[in-house]
């Protein structure tokens, strides 16, 4: 019994121990992330003035910081908010991705060619400018508030997706069973929607996948900078070299950010990368 | 050496590739020997997949090296090919023997200038640099039919696809080579070309006595420009024989169905198409049960199931692999 | 809403100049390349070397520029204008302005500021006035923060810091990507390759200011090999460069090793090979130039990564570069600053995508067609 491309494709991620380990470091991150600071009632914002700078010790896991925080409270919930700043703003992309490249490959010809030059005309432009700027005017009113960030995030990021995209319908726009659609009178959307998206479908969660790391990249740069909107990796990484010094230094403050945003970064971009090669381990796209 | 042992320009004994990947093994050329006299254009032919290109990327060892395993002797005059060092085999290359092949767009650098192209190879076998090149090159172009300063400074996709096989053709012999081995090249090419191509190779060839090793899957090709051929399925030689003989006469039941399965163009209404039923088997390292054709053969019979047949000799070069009696052998003619 | 629609219809027009047939583009292309040219030795080197030398590039462009670069060049000049215009409508709809925050200004206090420093309070007088200022006076315009300093001024000195860490930082990724990948495409499959992805796949996973304060801990607080930050030998250049340069390097280096691999199957490595070529001709005289192409094209957005890290990078070692007065201005709603570093940031990544693009041409020689006879 012959399996379905889809089975073939699984059956090729699984085999790729490097993929594995970084879907599993993927979910116990996540997992992590979400659940513990519920699970041990964790506090990232109450201080213990007599408590500053401890290092990790059996009541604070990671330490604590420059305000007497604790470390671990901290680094958990900023996971969440890179995490989940990662996953939003790359559906975003995904969303204005794939529309624009579906329409673009779809009817193909002039439109296409005029689509596609803005696209590649627009590739080597510096958004994050326009991000900086976005987040830095509107820090203030925008406290607490993620939406545009997830937006300006998503915005940089869709280019990549739209060309890709676009690839795969125009060469499944010939294929049979589209003509088969188009003969039985559905209209362009239903024919879109129901039968060429489905099959792009695999591509598009490898690319957003791969795109995850670099949003939360981006995102930690923001906060980095201070133009967070909330609690994130970035922001406990800029409060941990600042406390560096010759002198004295609170190695704890720095290493488990950057230790958690690594180590989520690997693990995606391990899983995207397999995922790209379980679905097309020739390479062709 | 006695003067009969270096007779051949080429002498291949017993040349079997395999190839191995993590699922199964291919033997892609099973003990194929055979020999191309000084002088002489001998023809190689099957369908896609009998082995006929990969016994000619073995004399240069320009096979998958990865994957693919070599055994048995390829002689070019007194010196052994198949073992041979790097550095010795790249002597070879382009020099005594030259290779050209079926896509003569893919098979030139697209980034370079045919002048670039072409002096890489003086540079390298001849010594030669600069005007002394250039002139080389000029008459080069001149005999494949295409003189002028302009082509030399030109890019490959500035050129038709018949000027680009002469270029690759000029490539092949400036070093003027004793034997060139042509994988099909006029297949890509269409009609007309492939006539003025194939008049080419024939002038050049007589003009400078060269051996070509010609591989092509048209037989209309063979009967126009080689002295004799070889018949190959399944990565075996099954026949083998003058051209003239092999057209007429044909002795093995494969090269039957090839011949009638060539359009005509003298029968009126072009006559019916005679494919070739199923197809071609998948080659596995292990000995064969029973002959390769068996299962397309018009005329298998009981015997034929008993193990693969040998090659046996029919009579002066001719050689056969089939147990049918030449008796039984119709004419091509029919 | 009128805004708005504005920057819809230029958007509009962008995309439309694909249709722009190609002896048109040639002459708008390089019309548009000679003026931009002015304008930036104006600011250099004075009005009549501007005149002079917007014509010449005007004319040298239309001649001998490939059509694929002209076709950019109309496309980005009017995008850099739209740009401009649409950072000025953001600045505007955010809430405060450079005026707001000092003692309390009285309306009319306010009114003789604006107009002294020309800036009014519609967004598309001010984009007429700052244009105006730019194109006609040749000038950045007045800080409104910084009393009696032009932003060229300011941001002067920081232009050559910025230019110098983002231009070796590009260098680096390039020569260490596609060292790494090369070898990795040469060596497939062997212990050299999977190394070198790994590590590759490392360096894309991790954001420059990690490895770089990672770097910073090792090499200047344990080690004392280099100084901790700042600017002005070559010790403080190395760990901000490196930390620049290595994502983008890890890029290149899986770009250059895919490229590599696909161009040794093609048929022409092949032929060279039949014509006894050695190995090393083979891989630097054919394979080499397959190669780059994917590594040339990436280089663009390369370019625009490494301006966008160069804020965390300059931020984290203490670089004076032009980051700092971006975010400055941005916060002190300084108008004229934020316009001035966005238009000079704009202005070289898309110089450097014009490079890029001449680059790929000449690799090439199926992309070029020169001469004005298309």
């Amino acid at each position: 019994m012959t399996k379905s491309p889809f089975q073939l494709a699984m059956q090729r991620l699984l085999n790729n121990r490097v993929a594995v380990v970084g879907a599993v470091l993927l979910t116990l991150m996540v997992l992590g992330c979400v659940l513990l600071p519920i699970v041990l009632k964790l506090d990232p914002s109450s201080t213990h003035p007599a408590l500053r700078n401890q290092a990790p010790s059996a009541r604070f896991l990671f330490g604590t910081d420059g305000l007497g925080r604790d470390l671990l409270a901290r680094v958990l919930v900023g996971g969440r908010t890179s995490l989940l700043v990662g996953l939003a703003a790359t559906a975003v992309s995904v969303v204005v991705g794939v529309a624009y490249g579906a329409i673009a490959g779809f009817y193909g010809g002039k439109v296409d060619e005029a689509m596609m030059r803005l696209v590649d005309f627009m590739y080597g432009l510096p958004y994050m400018f326009l991000v900086i700027l976005i987040m830095l005017m509107f820090a203030e009113t925008a406290r607490g508030d993620m939406l545009p960030v997830f937006l300006a995030l998503g915005l940089v990021q869709w280019l990549t997706m739209a060309r890709i995209v676009r690839g795969q319908v125009l060469a499944l726009r010939r294929q049979e069973f589209v003509l088969a659609a188009e003969l039985l009178g559905a209209s362009d959307a239903r024919i879109l929607i129901r039968h060429v998206l489905p099959n792009v479908f695999g591509v598009i969660m490898v690319y957003a996948t791969l795109m995850v790391p670099s949003v939360i990249i981006l995102e930690s740069f923001l906060s980095f900078l201070g133009l967070g909107v909330a609690l994130s990796w970035g922001q406990l990484v800029s409060e941990g070299i600042a406390v560096i010094n010759p002198i004295r230094s609170y190695w704890w403050i720095l290493l488990w950010p950057s230790l958690f945003l690594a180590l989520t970064l690997i693990s995606l971009n391990f899983l995207g990368d397999g995922l790209r090669d379980a679905l097309d381990p020739k390479g062709r796209t | 050496m006695t003067q009969n042992a270096s007779q051949e320009l080429l002498r291949i004994r017993d040349l079997s590739v395999t190839f191995t990947t993590r699922e199964r093994s291919v033997r892609a050329v099973d003990q194929v020997s055979f020999d191309v006299r000084p002088g002489e254009v001998v023809g190689l032919v099957g369908e896609s997949g009998c082995g006929k290109s990969v016994t000619s990327l073995s004399i240069l060892g320009l096979h998958e090296k990865a994957t693919g395993r070599v055994a048995g002797s390829i002689r070019l005059g007194e010196r052994e090919l198949l073992g041979a060092s790097a550095p010795e085999l790249r002597a070879v290359r382009g020099n005594r023997v030259s290779m050209i092949f079926q896509d003569p767009l893919t098979s030139l650098n697209p980034y370079l200038r045919v002048e670039e192209q072409l002096g890489e190879v003086l540079e390298l076998h001849l010594n030669l640099r600069g005007a002394a090149a250039r002139a080389r090159m000029l008459e080069m172009l001149s005999q494949v039919g295409i003189p002028g300063e302009e082509r030399l400074r030109a890019y490959p996709h500035q050129l038709s696809g018949g000027m680009r096989q002469r270029i690759c053709i000029a490539m092949a012999l400036l070093c003027n080579p004793e034997l060139l081995i042509a994988d099909e090249p006029t297949t890509m090419l269409d009609v007309t070309i492939q006539a003025q191509i194939l008049e080419l190779l024939r002038s050049l060839q007589k003009l400078r006595r060269m051996s070509i090793l010609f591989i092509t899957h048209d037989l209309g090709v063979v009967s126009e420009i080689c002295d004799r051929v070889i018949v190959m399925y399944a990565g075996r030689i099954v026949e083998q024989a003058r051209t003239a003989d092999l057209l007429h006469a044909p002795l093995h039941p494969y090269t039957e169905a090839l011949l009638r399965s060539t359009p005509r163009v003298d029968v009126p209404g072009g006559g019916s198409l005679h494919p070739i039923g199923g197809l071609p088997p998948r080659l596995s390292a292990a000995k064969l049960k029973e002959c390769a054709f068996v299962p397309r053969c018009p005329r298998a019979r009981e015997g034929c199931r008993n193990g693969e047949p040998e090659l046996v000799s029919a009579g002066g070069e001719r050689l056969r692999r089939c147990i049918v009696p030449v008796s039984e052998m119709g004419s091509a003619r029919s | 809403m009128i805004e708005l629609a504005v920057l819809v219809l230029g958007i509009a027009l962008l995309a439309a100049t694909a249709w722009c047939p190609p002896r048109a583009t040639r002459v708008f292309g390089a019309l548009l390349f000679g003026l931009a040219l002015g304008v930036v030795f104006r600011f250099a080197l004075g009005v009549p070397v501007a005149v002079v030398g917007g014509v010449l590039g005007a004319a040298l462009t239309f001649r001998f520029f490939p059509l694929l670069v002209l076709r950019r060049v109309l496309f980005l000049v009017p995008a850099l204008v739209l740009l401009i215009y649409a950072t000025t409508l953001l600045m505007y709809r955010a809430p405060g302005n450079p005026f707001a925050n000092e003692r309390a200004t009285t309306p009319q206090v306010e009114a003789a500021l604006r107009a002294q420093y020309g800036v009014p309070k519609s967004a598309s007088a001010f984009f007429s006035i700052y244009m105006r200022r730019l194109l006609v006076e040749g000038t950045l315009g007045p800080s409104v923060k910084v009393q009696g300093r032009t932003v060229e001024e300011l941001i002067g000195p920081a232009f050559p810091v910025s230019v110098a860490l983002g231009s070796l930082a590009l260098l680096l990724s390039v020569a260490i990507g596609l060292s790494l990948g090369i070898v990795a495409g040469l060596r497939r499959n062997t212990a050299v390759d999977h190394l070198s992805m790994l590590l590759a796949l490392v360096g894309i996973s991790l954001p420059n200011f990690v490895l770089g304060s990672a770097a910073m801990i090792v090499f200047s607080l344990w080690f004392r090999w280099l100084p901790v930050a700042g600017w002005g030998t070559l010790r403080h250049v190395i760990m901000p460069a490196f930390a620049l340069a290595l994502p983008n390097a890890a890029i290149i280096a899986r770009l250059a090793r895919g490229g590599m691999i696909e161009v040794l199957q093609q048929d022409y490595i092949r032929t060279a090979r039949a014509k006894g070529l050695p190995e090393s001709w083979v891989v630097v005289r054919h394979a080499l130039r397959g190669t780059l192409m994917p590594v040339v094209s990436f280089l663009g957005p390369a370019a625009a990564a490494t301006m966008t890290g160069s804020f965390v990078v300059e931020v984290l070692f203490a670089v004076p570069g032009m980051g700092q007065w971006f975010v400055k201005g941005a916060i002190n709603r300084d108008y004229s600053v934020v316009l001035g570093t966005a238009i000079v940031y704009f202005g070289l990544v898309i110089l450097f995508n014009l490079i890029v693009d001449l680059a790929y041409a000449w690799l090439d020689p199926r992309l070029r067609t020169t001469g004005a006879h298309d």
